[in-house]
C-alpha cells in the first residue's frame, strides 16, 4: 500500500488524547485552513468564470451560425450550471489539515516540518500522546525514536508560532483572470452585433406562431361546420373532420411550413373540387323564381320580398290547398304565370323545374290533385335547392377560409425571408360570367339654359344619364407553368341612354396550364365604369393540383411558394395600374329650348351615404363566394380607400 | 597486532542532541574550510558520506584538492588515514592484506597482515586505474564493513570511510567502476574548478612558508555516534513516497518516467538509490537543524546519489546527454504533493 501523499489529520485516525503541541499545531491551522479556503475558492471562481464566459462566447459564435431558439435559456443557463458547479467546487476544495499543513510548509518555508509532525504523529501513534516522561531518559531506539519525533513537533509548534495569520491571502490567478478579460472582450461584440440568425429564428417563430393561430381558426370554423352539418353524410360534416384532423397536424408539427401549407393547400383544393361554380347563379335563381312563385300563388305583388325558398314553399302549399277553388280561368291564368318562371326554376334546380312543369300541366289540364301533388314536389325541391346553396356557400366560406389561412403561413413564413423558391402554380379557375345587372334608369333633366339665338350662350351644363345599363364583361386567363400566370380581364359596360361606361381590368393568375374564362362587367347607368378586374383564370391541363395562383409573383422568388399567396403589396393598391376605375359617363348635353331648372332626380347620392351599403355587400359576396385571393384583397383595399372615415 | 573491530566505539557511546550533532559538523566543516578554499559543497556532501557510515566517489581532474580534502578531514576527525593509489598491477591482497608466514615459538605459522584497507578514512585514489578484480576487492569492505581473507573474516573498525577519486581524464589504460561497486557509494560528487577568487585564497595558503593545518575537533567515536543519530532521525511517509517516487522515475519503463528517462535511460537506480536519498536527506535535515527531513533535503540529495546509479543507453551516449540532465529532468517532473 502506497504511503498517503497527504498527511492525515491524527485527530481523524487515533484514539484518545493527543500531544498538547499536536493539538497546538492542530488549532493553529485551523484559521490557516479557512484562508486556504478561501483562496481555493476565489481561485476556482476565476477558473470557473473563465470557463463561463468561454462557453458564452463558443455559444454566441455557434448561435450566428446556426439559429438556436434557446439562445437566451442557453446562455442565462451556463452562468447557473457554473454556479452549480462552482459551489461543487468550493465543497471539494476544503483543504484538510494535512493539505493545510503541507500549504503552511511550501508557503512559509517551514522545509516540511508541519506536515512531518502530522505525519509522524501518525506513523507513531505511540509518539502521538502526551509526553512520557520515562521516555526523555530512555535510551533504547524506539524512545530515541519518539524523542525525536517530540522534539521535532515541538520545533514545528514553534515554527508555526511565527506563521503570519495572513498567509493565505487570496490571489489574483493571473491566467484564468486573462482568460476571462479576453473571453469578456470577445463576447461584448458578440453580443452587442446584431445576428444575422435572429431572423431565421423569428421567422421559425413566426411560422410556428400562426400555425397555432390558424389551426385554432381552422378548428373554429370546422366546429361551425359541425354544427351546420349534422348529417355524417353532409360535405360539412366531413369537411370538419379533415379540418380537425388538419388542425391537430398543424399544431403538433408547427414549425413544418411546407407539410402545413402542403396540408392546407389539398384540403382547400378538396373543398374547392366540390364547390359548385354555379352556386350564385343557383342561388340567384333561387331567390328569384322563390320570390315569383310566391307572388304568382298568393296573387300578392309584394310577397316574399326576400325570395325564401320556404316561404314559396308553404304559398305554394297553399296554392295547393286553394286550386279547387279557383276557376278555370283563373287556373288557366296562374298556370301561365306559373309557367312564366319555368326558366328560372330549371336554372335554380332541375328537379323544381320538372315540377313546376308537371304543376302548370296539371293546373291547365285541371288535374288539382297532381297540381297539388306537382306543387308540393316544387316546393320540396326548392327547399332542396336552398340547403344545397347554403352548402356550397358554407363549403365556399372554408375555402375561403382555408386560403387565407394559408396565405397568413405562407407570409409568417416570408418574414426576413429572400428569394424562397416557390411552388407550381394551381390552375386557375375558370371564370365566371354572369350579365350585369341591368342599370338603374336615369332621367334626363335638361341642364342648359336656353340660349336664344344671336347670342352667346354659356356652356351647357352636363346632363344627367338615363338608361339602362347592360354590362357585358369578358374574362380571360392565362396560366402558365413554373409559377408565373398572367390573367386578365376585360369588361365592358354600355349603358343605354346617357351613360356610358368603359372599364378596363387587369390581374394576374397563375396557373399550370392555359384556361380561359369570363369576367363580369357592370355599368352603371350614370356611367360608372366595369370593375371586372383580375378575374383571370386558367384550367388545368395536366398533372396535379398544386398551391393557388398566386398573381404577381415576380419570378425571382422562385418556384416553390410563387404559386401560393401573393403579399399583400404585391397587388397594388387601388388606384395601381391594375385597376382602373370607371370613368364617369359624360351625359350627352342638349341644350334645352326651354327655360327651366334642372331637377334632380336622385340619381346623385353622396357615396358617404351609401358606401357601407356597397361595401357590406363586397364583403358578405367575398364570405359567401369563392373569390381568388388576389380578388379579395384588392376588394378589400379598394373600398378601405373609399372609406370616408378615413 | 590488534585486530580493529567496529565495535569498539559503538557499544559505549552516550546519545547526543541533534544539536550537537550540528554544532559538530559546523566544527568540522569550519576546520576542514580553513584547508579547503570554497568547495562547501564538495565540503558538505563529503561529509555527508561519512556521517551516513556511507562512501562517497569523487570525480575531478586533478589538482582540485581531492586528496588534501581526504587527508584534512582525516585530521579534523581523530581517526586512523591510509591511501592507496591505484594502479593497473595493483593486486587485491594489496588492498585488503594477505596472511604471511612468519616463524612463531619456533613454528611457522600463517598471521593475517591487515591490509591498507584497515582504517577509518581510506583513499582510494584513482581507483579507476586498477583492474576490476582489484576494485572489486573493496566491494566487501564497503558493504559490509569486513574483510575476508582466506575464510576468514575481519570487520573493520568504525566509522569506515572509503573515499574514490577518479580522473575524468586520461581515460586510457582505465577501467571503468563496475555498477556493482559504483552502487556501493552514497554520493558521486564533481569536483568543480574553483573560483579565481578561491584559487587566489589557494595560492596565498599554499605558496607561503606556514602550512595551514586543520586542528582535530571531532574523535572517530563522536562520528560514530553522530552516525547512530543520523539514523535515527525519523521521516514522514509522504517524504519517504516522495523519495521513492524520484527513483522509481529513473526507470524508463515505470509510468512516471518523463520523457527524457524513456528516450535516454537503460537502466535506473537501484533500491540504494532511494536508502541514499532518505540517508542524506536525514543528515542534511539535520545540518539544517531541523528534525524532519523535508522534500528539499531529497531534492537536494538527489544529484549526488543517482548520476552514479543511472546508466544511459547508447542513444543516451550518442546524444551526449548527461545523468545529471536526467536527474534535473526527473525533479521537474516529480513534484511532491501539490497544494495550492
Amino acid at each position: 500500500m502506497a504511503p498517503p501523499v497527504i498527511p492525515l489529520d491524527p485527530r481523524l485516525v487515533l484514539d484518545g488524547p493527543l500531544d498538547p503541541d499536536l493539538d497546538e499545531i492542530r488549532a493553529t491551522l485551523r484559521p490557516q485552513r479557512r484562508r486556504l479556503w478561501l483562496r481555493r475558492i476565489v481561485r476556482r471562481t476565476w477558473l470557473v468564470a473563465a470557463a463561463v464566459v468561454g462557453a458564452e462566447v463558443v455559444l454566441f459564435a455557434v448561435a450566428r451560425i446556426v439559429p438556436l431558439e434557446i439562445l437566451a435559456s442557453l446562455a442565462i443557463a451556463i452562468p447557473l450550471i457554473g454556479l452549480v458547479f462552482l459551489a461543487t467546487l468550493a465543497a471539494h476544495a476544503r483543504p484538510s489539515i494535512g493539505e493545510t499543513a503541507l500549504a503552511v510548509d511550501a508557503e512559509a518555508h517551514l522545509g516540511d516540518r508541519v506536515a512531518s509532525a502530522l505525519a509522524l504523529a501518525v506513523a507513531f501513534p505511540d509518539a502521538a500522546g502526551p509526553s512520557d516522561p520515562d521516555a526523555i531518559d530512555a535510551d533504547d531506539e524506539p524512545r530515541q525514536a519518539e524523542r525525536f519525533i517530540r522534539r521535532q513537533r515541538l520545533d514545528a509548534a514553534a515554527s508555526l508560532r511565527l506563521v503570519p495569520a495572513g498567509l493565505f491571502g487570496p490571489r489574483l490567478p493571473r491566467r484564468p483572470a486573462l482568460a476571462t478579460l479576453a473571453a469578456a472582450l470577445l463576447l461584448v461584440p458578440l453580443i452587442l452585433v446584431p445576428n444575422p440568425q435572429d431572423d431565421a429564428i423569428a421567422r421559425t417563430q413566426a411560422i410556428r406562431d400562426e400555425a397555432r393561430h390558424e389551426a385554432d381558426r381552422i378548428e373554429e370554423v370546422a366546429r361551425d361546420l359541425e354544427s351546420k352539418g349534422t348529417d355524417p353524410n353532409d360535405p360539412r360534416a366531413r369537411l370538419a373532420k379533415e379540418l380537425r384532423d388538419l388542425a391537430a397536424q398543424m399544431r403538433s408539427k408547427p414549425e413544418d411550413l411546407k407539410l402545413n401549407l402542403a396540408s392546407l393547400g389539398s384540403v382547400e383544393e378538396d373543398v374547392r373540387s366540390q364547390l359548385d361554380p354555379a352556386n350564385e347563379q343557383r342561388a340567384s335563381a333561387l331567390s328569384s323564381v322563390s320570390r315569383a312563385l310566391s307572388r304568382a300563388a298568393t296573387g300578392q305583388p309584394n310577397a316574399n320580398k326576400d325570395g325564401d325558398p320556404k316561404i314559396a314553399a308553404q304559398d305554394l302549399k297553399d296554392l295547393g290547398k286553394k286550386l279547387d277553388d279557383l276557376t278555370p280561368e283563373q287556373r288557366r291564368q296562374m298556370a301561365a304565370a306559373l309557367a312564366e318562371q319555368q326558366s328560372a326554376a330549371s336554372q335554380a334546380s332541375g328537379a323544381a323545374g320538372q315540377a313546376l312543369r308537371d304543376a302548370v300541366q296539371s293546373i291547365s289540364q285541371g288535374d288539382t290533385a297532381a297540381a297539388r301533388d306537382a306543387l308540393n314536389r316544387l316546393g320540396e325541391a326548392l327547399q332542396d335547392a336552398d340547403t344545397t346553396v347554403d352548402v356550397n356557400r358554407d363549403l365556399a366560406g372554408a375555402a375561403s377560409k382555408l386560403q387565407d389561412a394559408r396565405r397568413n403561413l405562407a407570409n409568417a413564413g416570408q418574414q426576413g425571408q429572400g428569394g424562397q423558391t416557390g411552388q407550381s402554380g394551381q390552375p386557375g379557375q375558370a371564370g365566371q360570367g354572369s350579365p350585369g345587372p341591368a342599370g338603374q334608369p336615369g332621367s334626363s333633366a335638361p341642364a342648359g339654359q336656353p340660349c336664344p339665338s344671336g347670342q352667346s350662350c354659356p356652356p351647357g351644363q352636363p346632363g344627367q344619364g338615363q338608361g339602362q345599363g347592360q354590362g357585358q364583361g369578358q374574362g380571360q386567363g392565362q396560366g402558365q407553368g413554373q409559377g408565373q400566370g398572367q390573367g386578365q380581364g376585360q369588361g365592358q359596360g354600355q349603358g343605354q341612354g346617357q351613360g356610358q361606361g368603359q372599364g378596363q381590368g387587369q390581374g394576374q393568375g397563375q396557373g399550370q396550364g392555359q384556361g380561359q374564362g369570363q369576367g363580369q362587367g357592370q355599368t352603371a347607368g350614370n356611367g360608372g365604369g366595369s370593375n371586372a378586374a383580375s378575374l383571370g383564370s386558367g384550367v388545368r391541363s395536366g398533372g396535379p393540383p398544386a398551391g393557388p395562383t398566386n398573381p404577381n409573383r415576380p419570378a425571382t422568388l422562385g418556384p416553390d411558394l410563387s404559386s401560393i399567396f401573393a403579399p399583400f403589396d404585391r397587388l397594388g393598391k387601388p388606384g395601381d395600374p391594375s385597376y382602373v376605375a370607371g370613368t364617369g359617363g359624360d351625359g350627352q348635353t342638349q341644350q334645352g329650348s326651354q327655360s327651366g331648372q334642372g331637377q334632380n332626380n336622385g340619381a346623385y347620392q353622396p357615396y358617404q351615404q351609401v358606401f357601407s351599403d356597397f361595401y357590406n355587400y363586397a364583403l358578405t359576396t367575398l364570405d359567401r363566394n369563392y373569390v381568388p385571393l388576389s380578388v379579395k384583397d384588392f376588394v378589400r383595399d379598394y373600398f378601405s380607400s373609399l372609406d370616408p372615415s378615413h | 597486532m590488534k585486530t580493529p573491530t567496529t565495535t569498539d566505539h559503538a557499544g559505549s557511546l552516550d546519545r547526543i542532541s541533534p544539536e550537537t550533532f550540528a554544532e559538530r559538523a559546523q566544527a568540522i566543516e569550519r576546520e576542514v574550510g580553513r584547508v579547503i578554499v570554497g568547495q562547501r559543497d564538495l565540503v558538505r556532501q563529503t561529509m555527508t558520506g561519512l556521517l551516513a557510515n556511507s562512501h562517497v566517489l569523487l570525480e575531478g581532474v586533478p589538482g582540485l584538492g581531492k586528496t588534501m580534502l581526504v587527508r584534512t578531514i582525516a585530521d579534523v576527525i581523530d581517526c586512523t588515514f591510509n591511501r592507496i593509489q591505484f594502479t593497473p598491477d595493483l593486486m587485491p591482497a594489496d588492498i585488503t592484506g594477505t596472511n604471511i608466514l612468519i616463524e612463531e615459538g619456533g613454528s611457522r605459522v600463517f598471521r593475517f597482515q591487515p591490509g591498507p584497507i584497515f582504517a577509518n578514512l581510506v583513499l582510494a585514489d584513482e581507483i579507476n586505474r586498477a583492474t576490476p578484480k582489484t576494485q572489486s576487492s573493496l566491494l566487501e569492505a564497503m558493504q559490509e564493513h569486513q574483510v575476508t581473507v582466506a575464510r576468514q573474516r575481519f570487520p573493520l573498525e568504525a566509522p569506515f570511510f572509503v573515499l574514490a577519486t577518479q580522473n575524468p581524464l586520461e581515460m586510457e589504460g582505465t577501467y571503468p567502476l563496475p555498477e556493482a561497486q559504483l552502487d556501493r557509494f552514497l554520493f558521486k560528487v564533481m569536483v568543480p574548478f574553483p573560483s579565481e577568487e578561491d584559487l587566489i585564497a589557494i595560492m596565498d595558503r599554499t605558496t607561503g612558508v606556514e602550512a595551514v593545518t586543520a586542528a582535530k575537533v571531532c574523535t572517530a567515536a563522536e562520528i560514530v555516534e553522530m552516525q547512530r543519530l543520523a539514523r535515527s532521525v525519523p521521516i514522514a511517509p509522504h517524504i519517504t513516497a516522495f523519495a521513492v517516487s524520484v527513483l522509481a522515475a529513473t526507470h524508463p519503463d515505470q509510468p512516471r518516467a518523463p520523457e527524457l528517462v524513456r528516450e535516454y535511460v537503460r537502466y535506473g537506480a537501484s533500491p540504494r538509490g532511494a536508502q541514499a536519498l532518505v540517508t542524506a536527506g536525514k543528515i542534511f535535515a539535520l545540518l539544517d537543524g531541523r528534525f524532519n527531513v523535508s522534500v528539499d533535503d531529497v531534492r537536494a540529495a538527489a544529484l549526488p546519489s543517482l548520476r552514479h546509479r543511472i546508466i544511459l543507453n547508447f542513444e543516451g551516449e550518442a546524444e551526449g546527454i548527461t545523468t545529471e540532465a536526467v536527474v534535473r529532468a526527473i525533479l521537474d517532473s516529480v513534484v511532491p504533493p501539490a497544494i495550492e
